[in-house]
Order: C-alpha cells, then sequence, then structure tokens
C-alpha cells in the first residue's frame, strides 16, 4: 500500500485535532431527504453528566433543511447541495451565534466496497512496538477495489501473535511473528470528491467522513449486539445502508440505492398527485401491511391544478398497495447484500432498521419476513440536549456520528511511520512539517 | 417522518450573504466594525473640519458669547448690593473687602466664598447673602462693643464676649466703656462686666479693671485706689467691700490698696503721704513703677483729666500687713 491513497485522510485528521482544539464543530448529514446539522461544544474541563456517554461533548444547536441535488447516494447537483448545506449551516450557526468552521459528514451511499486484508511482519521474539504495528498494518496488501476509489475506513480489526489471534492491542507481547487484519471500506472517488468539493464551497474544512452505515451503527446498535454481531440497516431516503458489525468493529458496508424517496415517486405516479402530497400521504396514512379495516379509509386526494372542484379519494388499502411492493423490492435488496456476504451464517443474525423509511408502520414485521427473524427497529440512543423532533430513527446516523467523533475508530493512518524508512532526525522534521503543513 | 417545508428566499444559500455572514460571526471582524470603524470615522471627520482655518476660533467665540449670553441674562443679573444691620463705617468696609463691579452676573459670584470673607470681619458676628430680584442682599448682625481693652500696642474694642470688633484710636473716643488691661483680659470679658455691675454706685468710679496674671482681676478706681480681688468669687468680695465702705467710709479714706484675695482677712495698705500720721516716726519712701503695662498717654484724654501722667501706682514699702501672695503678682 503506498501513503498517497491516505494523504487525505491524514489531512482530515490534522483537521479532527483542530476541530477539538477550537471546541466548536459541526457533524453534517447529508441526505437525500433532508440535511441535518448539530453543533457541538468540545470542552476539556466540561463534565457532562456522567451518565450520559458523550463525555465532553455538548450539544449545541440542530439545525435540519430540506435537501437538493442529492439522490441515490450521490451528489448530482453540486451547487444546490452547497445551497442547502449553506442554509443548514447558516441556521446552526444564527442559534449558536459563533462561525461553525469545522464539519464532520456522513454520507450514505458512494456504491461503498468492503474488503479484508491481512499481513503480517516478523517479531523475532522481541516484544512488540509501534513500529511494528506500523510494518505489518504496512505489509497489507490491497486488494482490487475497482477503479477511482477512495478509502474511507482502513480500521484493523485484531491482531494475532504466532498462534493467538483477536489480540485487541499487541502492543508489548512478544512472538516471533505480528499479523493484523483490517477491513478496508472505499468509495467511489466522486462521491467523495463531491463531499469534500461541497463542504471546501461553504468555507468549512471537513474533519472527517464517515459511511452512513458505520454511523448509523454507532447511534442505534447497543453494545452487546455490537460484540455479539449484528446488521444495522439504516433505510433513508436514497439509500438503505448496510453494516455489519462483530466484536466491536464493523466488518463489512453496503448500499443499496433505494429509499423512501422511491415510495414516494411511487405514490405521485400511482394516484397522479404532486410529490410534496405524495410524501404527506405517505407519512400520514402509510404503512406496509394491509388490513381489512383499511379498506375503509377513505384518504381525500390532496390535488393541485385546474380541476378545482374534483376531489378524489383513494383507501388506505390501495395506497399500501402501492408501498408494500417497493418496501419489499428494498428489503430483498438488502436481503440479497446480506446473502452475498453469508451474513446468515454468522452466529447472531440481528438485523437492526433505522432510518426515515423505517418509521412505516409494519415494517418490522414484513422485514421479519424477509430478513429474518431476529429484527428490531432501532431508535438512535439519546444524546443530552437533544431536542424532541431529533430523536426520531432518521436522526440515527448523526448521533452515532457525534459517537464517532466522541471515540473514533483506530484508523490504519492513526499510525506513524507507515511511510518511515530512516529513522534520521532531519527525516523526522521533515515528516513533521509534510504532516503539519 | 415529518414532511419538511423547503422554504424559498433570495438570501436561502447565497454564497455571498453566507460569507458575509461568517464573516460577520468572527469576533474581530464584528468588534472592528461596531466600535473601531465609527470611532475612527468620526474622529477623521471631526479632525477634518476642525482643523480648517478658522473653525476652532470660531467655535471658541461661540462658546464664550453662549457662556456670556447667559451669565448676562436679566434673571441672573445682579445690579446692586444693599448692606442691612450694618454702621456706615462697617459697610464701607464691606463693600471694600468685596470689591464687586456691578452689575454682576449671579453665575460669576461665589455667595458661599463671599459671606466668608465678609464673616471674616471683625466687626461682623455673623452674614448672610443672598440674590433677590438682582440685588444682592447682604445681611449683617454687627458686633458692639462692650469694653476697651488696653494693650501695649495700642487699644482694642472687644465686644461682651471679649471678640475684637475693631481698633480704638483715642480712649475719649469711646469714653463710656469701661477699660480692661492686663493679659488675658479679652477671655474673661463677661467676668469683668459682671464686676462692673456688682460694683453698683462704685461703678462709675472705676478706672479700669486689670487681668493679673490671666486668673483674676484688681479694680482701679479714679482716686487711685486699687482693689484686689480673688479669683474665686470675686463678686462677693465686691460686695463685703461695698458694706465696709458704706459702714467704715473705707474708699474715702487715705488709702492706696485694698487686698480681698483672702477672704477671712482683708488688708488695707495706707497710703504713703499719710503714713506719717498712721505710723509716727515713719517716713515715705518713694514709690516704684509697677512693671504692669505702662499706661497709655490717652489716659490724659480722659474727661475729667484726673489720670494724666498718673502711672498705677503700688507701694512697696512696708504694709500694714505681710503682703500674702506676691508672686501672683508680678
Amino acid at each position: 500500500m503506498t501513503a498517497s491513497m491516505f494523504q487525505a485522510q491524514r489531512a482530515m485528521r490534522q483537521k479532527y485535532r483542530q476541530a477539538l482544539k477550537r471546541g466548536l464543530f459541526a457533524v453534517l448529514d447529508i441526505g437525500a431527504w433532508k440535511t441535518a446539522c448539530f453543533v457541538l461544544r468540545h470542552d476539556e474541563d466540561m463534565r457532562a453528566d456522567p451518565l450520559a456517554w458523550q463525555g465532553n461533548l455538548r450539544l449545541e444547536a440542530t439545525a435540519v433543511s430540506a435537501s437538493e441535488g442529492v439522490s441515490r447516494g450521490e451528489i448530482h447537483d453540486m451547487r444546490r447541495a452547497e445551497k442547502v448545506i449553506r442554509t443548514v449551516i447558516h441556521r446552526a450557526q444564527k442559534e449558536v451565534g459563533e462561525c461553525i468552521d469545522h464539519v464532520f459528514v456522513t454520507f450514505g451511499g458512494g456504491n461503498p466496497v468492503s474488503a479484508i486484508t491481512a499481513g503480517s511482519t516478523e517479531l523475532g521474539g522481541e516484544r512488540t512496538r509501534e513500529a511494528d504495528i506500523a510494518d505489518a498494518l504496512a505489509a497489507c496488501p490491497l486488494p482490487d477495489l475497482g477503479p477511482g476509489r477512495q478509502l474511507l475506513h482502513a480500521q484493523p480489526l485484531h491482531f494475532w501473535i504466532d498462534n493467538r489471534t483477536g489480540l485487541g492491542d499487541p502492543l508489548g507481547q512478544t512472538g516471533q511473528e505480528l499479523g493484523v487484519e483490517m477491513h478496508l471500506l472505499a468509495i467511489d472517488l466522486p462521491v467523495f470528491d463531491g463531499v469534500l468539493g461541497c463542504v471546501r464551497n461553504c468555507d468549512l474544512d471537513l474533519c472527517g467522513l464517515t459511511a452512513a452505515g458505520q454511523a448509523a451503527g454507532l447511534g442505534v446498535l447497543t453494545e452487546e449486539e455490537r460484540r455479539l454481531g449484528a446488521a444495522v440497516v439504516d433505510i433513508g431516503a436514497g439509500t438503505a445502508d448496510i453494516a455489519l458489525f462483530f466484536r466491536q468493529h464493523m466488518i463489512h458496508a453496503a448500499s443499496v440505492p433505494l429509499g423512501g424517496a422511491l415510495v414516494t415517486s411511487d405514490i405521485a405516479y400511482a394516484f397522479d398527485i404532486p410529490f410534496a402530497e405524495a410524501e404527506r400521504l405517505k407519512t400520514r396514512f402509510g404503512g406496509c401491511i394491509a388490513t381489512s379495516r383499511d379498506d375503509l379509509d377513505e384518504i381525500p386526494l390532496g390535488v393541485e391544478g385546474e380541476w378545482e372542484g374534483e376531489r378524489r379519494t383513494t383507501t388506505r388499502s390501495e395506497l399500501i398497495g402501492v408501498i408494500a411492493p417497493r418496501m419489499a423490492e428494498i428489503l430483498e435488496a438488502v436481503r440479497e447484500r446480506l446473502e452475498a456476504i453469508e451474513f446468515y451464517a454468522m452466529p447472531s443474525q440481528r438485523i437492526v432498521l433505522t432510518g426515515g423509511a423505517s418509521q412505516l408502520p409494519g415494517l418490522d414485521r414484513m422485514a421479519a419476513r424477509i430478513l429474518g427473524d431476529q429484527v428490531r427497529l432501532g431508535v438512535p440512543i439519546r444524546i443530552a440536549r437533544l431536542p424532541e423532533n431529533a430523536r426520531g430513527p432518521e436522526f440515527a446516523a448523526l448521533v452515532g456520528l457525534v459517537h464517532h467523533v466522541m471515540r473514533p475508530s483506530d484508523e490504519w493512518w492513526d499510525f506513524e511511520g507507515l511511510e518511515r524508512r530512516g529513522k534520521g532526525p532531519v527525516r523526522r522534521i521533515v515528516q513533521w512539517l509534510a504532516s503539519n503543513w | 417522518m415529518r414532511p419538511l417545508k423547503r422554504r424559498r428566499g433570495w438570501a436561502r444559500g447565497n454564497r455571498f450573504v453566507y460569507a458575509l455572514e461568517r464573516l460577520w460571526l468572527r469576533r474581530p471582524v464584528r468588534l472592528f466594525v461596531r466600535v473601531a470603524l465609527p470611532a475612527a470615522t468620526a474622529f477623521l471627520v471631526a479632525h477634518s473640519w476642525l482643523t480648517r482655518p478658522g473653525v476652532l476660533e470660531g467655535l471658541q467665540e461661540r462658546y464664550l458669547a453662549a457662556i456670556d449670553w447667559v451669565e448676562n441674562r436679566p434673571e441672573f443679573r445682579i445690579r446692586q448690593m444693599r448692606i442691612t444691620g450694618a454702621s456706615a463705617e462697617l459697610q464701607d468696609d464691606i463693600r471694600e473687602i468685596l470689591g464687586l463691579d456691578f452689575p454682576a452676573s449671579m453665575l460669576t459670584l461665589d455667595l458661599d466664598a463671599l459671606e466668608a470673607r465678609v464673616a471674616a470681619l471683625d466687626a461682623v458676628a455673623s452674614a448672610r447673602l443672598t440674590v433677590r430680584e438682582g440685588v444682592l442682599e447682604i445681611s449683617v448682625l454687627e458686633r458692639v462693643p462692650a469694653v476697651i481693652w488696653q494693650r501695649r500696642d495700642g487699644l482694642e474694642l472687644l465686644d461682651a464676649e471679649g471678640h475684637r470688633v475693631g481698633l480704638l484710636a483715642r480712649r475719649a473716643l469711646r469714653a463710656d466703656l469701661p477699660l480692661l488691661a492686663g493679659e488675658g483680659a479679652d477671655r474673661a470679658v463677661p467676668e469683668a462686666l459682671g464686676l462692673i455691675e456688682a460694683a453698683g454706685r462704685l461703678a462709675p468710679r472705676i478706672r479700669a479693671l486689670i487681668r493679673i496674671g490671666e486668673r483674676r482681676w484688681d479694680m482701679l478706681l479714679e482716686n487711685g485706689v486699687r482693689i484686689s480681688l480673688p479669683e474665686k468669687a470675686p463678686r462677693a468680695a465686691l460686695a463685703r467691700l461695698l458694706v465696709l465702705d458704706r459702714i467704715h467710709d473705707l474708699l474715702a479714706r487715705r488709702i492706696s490698696r485694698v487686698d480681698l484675695r483672702v477672704a477671712e482677712r482683708p488688708v488695707v495698705r495706707v497710703a504713703p503721704e499719710a503714713l506719717p500720721e498712721v505710723f509716727p516716726g515713719m517716713a515715705p519712701k518713694p514709690a516704684v513703677m509697677a512693671q504692669l503695662p505702662s499706661p497709655a498717654a490717652d489716659m490724659a484724654a480722659l474727661p475729667k483729666g484726673r489720670a494724666a501722667g498718673v502711672s498705677l501706682p503700688v507701694a512697696t514699702g512696708t504694709s500694714a500687713s505681710a503682703s500674702t501672695d506676691s508672686k501672683g503678682e508680678r
């Protein structure tokens, strides 16, 4: 592996430290339906609620705006996406009364590709030093991730020394050979560049980009579920992001470019009503499983246009008849992805559904039929001072991102000395300059 | 999931507005725009205007003119001064010491200071200055001279409390007032006045009261008899003397001194010229001048002219009784 691959990530890590030093930053979820932002204050001296998990972070403000220019997990209109980000940041700044400079972003989609790679280095009976870990990480071969990819995460899953596996931290252990298994997650380079460009055009510094799947997993899954193994499915408007957790680490991530926005457009087509009205019908009357009672529920269709006197109605079962096949299709696609990585061979088959579209009534029963028995709906863990309207499952990724910012996972590029070959002081000065300027 | 409203507005997401707003949220920028910029602008404008020739002088002129205009308003003008309760001389003194030019403005006068200056005059017991309808009214309570105090360097008029009222050129000018002498006499004026009152029919015959050792009085009568009064209860002693005088006609005899300092034993000193008569064989000795303040030449101007050239005689010759407290008399 070469150093050039993670230079962008190194730069982001530098910004991350700056953000903590500055003490005020924002986490941003750029979705297809909404762009949401939490403003967080970081203070080393602050003693937050000891029971709350967010440590030295305090939520200062929240801002949400409807998204534009983003669909199906990619930014197709950068200027409109920037506008939305500016609107959200503007609102957040207005609430805080300070200028926000640093943002952490979570973004769903981007066609993520997961790969596991492993490498090893000789210890020769010596104690393991940090340099040995770096050597082992550097020895990992880069699997073929496809052309035009940008590494998003490269997290060491576990280390082994000779025949002892599952070591969390091998530092100081002795043995002959140190090995590491690493999970790589890459997304399409245009998507990465698009997000980076949008954030830069808003005069913000990007301090980290996290896959929505991982963020949702951190926000929704319990500690137990992450250890025993669970898949989180974050069904948003544009994409359904899947992340598989096992032994506290994300071991796989995937994304299905289908989401709640498709359901809405289906309704709009089916009943010949505007998109906004279709969204209203979906959120108000929608469901996944029809009952006989639903035939009797008449739903007025609000129509704009020239037929002013005309009033059309439909029944709830008809509406569900439009929604259910599409939701089933999304869940089938998710199941396909899970089958492809042999999720159903894992000891635990827990699936947690979250995201905005997971609020459709009856989705858990439908998912139980399609995905497996152990399905539950996930709501993000509580953050102190989080307003009521930001506690729904559509904020799972954002809440998870707060978690991720507070306790960032070890990444490959956090280990110093990956590119080090010589140990001279001049070399180190040059290295320092390169990483700090 | 709640439907989100898409808000429209010309500034929504506008890049320029956004950048401007972010700039505004920076503290130094805000401080600069809110404080430094207005201050600098105000300074520059004021500076460029004031440094134009003639502007500053014009402003000064107008300022002074405005002050003048206010001060010379008829409401504040004082046209004259009226002094009440003072004699003509004192009025002149007050006018001189105040030195005001009329018309004056009420705003430029410090009434308190003027009042203090008037009250500082010896002849003024208290003064009150008020301005009423353009007239500065000075009501003065004048000190009334009650006694004349003879000192080495001249005569002073004192009021009943011993406060100085003024100087007196000659004794004859105020022959109606009793004469005091001796150090510290001014501090015991009420006592002296009491003695004179107590003297009764003797009062017209008193030439002077002499303070001895700043503690007791000697009374000098016109016929040269000196009455030494005790420090304590001098009025009782005086009353006793009056009784003696009525019974024995004491003061009409040829004596030079009556010593009443010891109440149990009044002593009378026989006049020197009467000595041979009283004590045959004793020759008169020359009198020695006492170390008392020399009597002023003004004594000559006493109406009856009797005191001319007369010093206060104290005989030092052997007296009928031993002098009991010679240390009191210096």
